[in-house]
């Protein structure tokens, strides 16, 4: 049966993951929330005003001269997989299955920039990034912020700052989250004791699961602690600051292990190497695990005839959402997806050999 | 991928307790927070009945109609009047858990200060000069010093020319 609507094309041609190359640095992504001051925050709204919310909002990102062919999505009629893909894509951290009408997004053609309309609040607007310049990141977001600003008021206090439904949220209301890949640190188990060589109190670090005793794909989420009592300007530089010390004890690791040829590593890459290669059957978590040390592989130049890009691109097509849109048809059977994840992951990884 | 780490089935804290009931052949799981109101429910029984018989007289947004109890339960806030009518509780609540940084804890608690918030607002626009990625690698770079750690200043050193020289050849 086709789904309808579909997502634009320019999605699914995977920028900017696509041509992300950095071995360390993952992403980042920013995200402020605002609530318009003339309605009730979303938990109190009723349909039609939510729905006038989206009729206000909307045609100010249609014609916005700072997106790249916005284009607004409805929730309610989106099919699963492509909130799913979305949800993917733009690193989110909540599903939106559950939506209500009045919801909605709105992407652009760069891939990096996503606003959602009446979730938890008004307005979200986030951008990611795979590159590590912030401050071009902050400008470009807060440029989209301050236009809308100029044509909708938005609910603010002098004492609580930008008003959110959460108010452990309010004040500057910007969520910034930065993904590190740190395979070497945490394989090494480094990590805990680089983490609290440098304890920052403005920031939690994380795993994509949760705690970082759980690591998965040896990601590491740094995000701030504190959205209130705190200027944007503070909290991009802690996470800046901790991020650079972090990627430097990370790439001398790696050097170190490069020099030493370290077996046990080297074993753990081969084991992945051969997961990935030949499983008949693999779990999205499982190839997360194997793709990043092969990511670390290929980094220290012991797995060769791939890109870091592919496997950074790897890392987002094993999902379940992606790899939907990739095999054009929809497995319902989690045996099933397994089977055709492996399969995929085979094709791609076709010509890439352990370096003797 | 889940997506979330366990929260309170009752508001966003984390879990601290994981309450199992075993009803004939199902298993009913509630997860709660030290706090949780269900929690208490479950120890003293039901408090709102027998406490709260008053309801009447609870405090209430009058714009929006949420109540301080809802608050109190975790559900989000109604509207931006909310935060006028329940603002001596939500400082309180904020700096209980922890979501106000400490520097500013202290001086909360001793001078009442209009506003807590730092940072931009609608009137004081986007023109945040962020400091650049040089300060921060800077300090990196003197910290992996100060440790000895000379491997790790030599990478920084690479950033930090690299970014240098990136940054002369587009002013040329």
């Amino acid at each position: 049966m086709p789904s309808k609507p579909e997502l634009p094309s320019f999605l699914l041609e995977h920028n900017p993951w696509q041509a992300d190359k950095n071995p360390i640095w993952f992403a980042s992504s920013l995200i402020l929330l605002r609530n318009l001051a003339r309605y009730k925050f979303p938990a109190k709204l009723s349909e039609a005003q939510a729905k006038s919310v989206l009729t206000l909002l909307e045609p100010i990102f249609q014609t916005s001269p700072l997106l790249k062919t916005p284009t607004f999505l409805i929730a309610e009629e989106l099919p699963p997989l492509d909130k799913e893909f979305l949800f993917e894509h733009y690193l989110c951290k909540e599903s939106f299955q559950n939506t209500a009408p009045g919801q909605g997004f709105v992407v652009d053609a760069s891939g990096e920039f996503f606003a959602s309309f009446n979730l938890h609040n008004h307005l979200q607007l986030q951008l990611i990034q795979t590159s590590s310049n912030i401050e071009e990141g902050w400008a470009r977001l807060s440029k989209i912020e301050h236009e809308i600003a100029q044509k909708a008021e938005f609910a603010f206090s002098p004492k609580f700052g930008y008003l959110t439904s959460d108010p452990t949220q309010c004040g500057t209301a910007l969520l910034a989250t930065f993904y590190l890949h740190l395979p070497a640190l945490n394989h090494m188990q480094e990590l805990h004791a680089t983490l609290d060589k440098q304890k920052d109190e403005d920031l939690i670090a994380t795993s994509l699961e949760g705690s970082i005793d759980d690591m998965v794909g040896d990601i590491l989420v740094l995000q701030n602690h504190y959205t209130l009592g705190l200027s944007e300007e503070n909290i991009l530089r802690s996470l800046q600051n901790a991020t650079f010390k972090l990627m430097a004890a990370e790439k001398s690791l790696r050097t170190r292990l490069q020099k030493e040829s370290h077996a046990a590593l080297k074993d753990q890459i081969g084991r992945s190497f051969g997961l990935l290669t030949t499983a008949y059957q693999l779990q999205a978590k499982e190839a997360f695990n194997s793709l990043s040390l092969l990511k670390l592989g290929v980094d220290l130049g012991w797995v060769i005839n791939i890109s870091a890009e592919k496997i950074n691109t790897l890392l987002f097509q094993c999902r379940r959402g992606h790899l939907a849109h990739l095999l054009k048809e929809r497995v319902a059977d989690p045996q099933e997806l397994a089977r055709k994840r492996a399969e995929f992951i085979h094709t791609q990884l076709q010509g890439m050999q352990l370096k003797e | 991928m889940p997506d979330r780490p366990v929260e309170c089935s009752q508001c966003k804290k984390s879990v601290k307790t994981l309450y199992k009931e075993i009803v004939d052949d199902s298993i009913l799981c509630t997860e709660m927070c030290a706090d949780c109101p269900v929690l208490q429910e479950k120890l003293h029984g039901d408090i709102n009945k027998t406490l709260n018989r008053d309801k009447t007289s609870e405090l209430c947004c009058g714009h929006c109609g949420t109540s301080l109890e809802s608050v109190k339960m975790g559900q989000p806030l109604g509207c931006l009047e909310c935060y006028a009518v329940f603002g001596d509780f939500l400082v309180g609540e904020l700096l209980e858990s922890d979501a106000i940084p400490p520097s500013l804890k202290k001086k909360l608690a001793t001078q009442r200060m209009q506003a807590i918030h730092i940072g931009k607002s609608p009137d004081k626009p986007a023109d945040i000069t962020l400091s650049s990625r040089l300060t921060s690698l800077n300090e990196a770079l003197n910290e992996a010093l100060k440790r000895e750690n000379y491997e790790q200043a030599a990478w920084l050193r690479d950033q930090i020319k690299a970014l240098t020289e990136n940054k002369n050849a587009k002013q040329t």
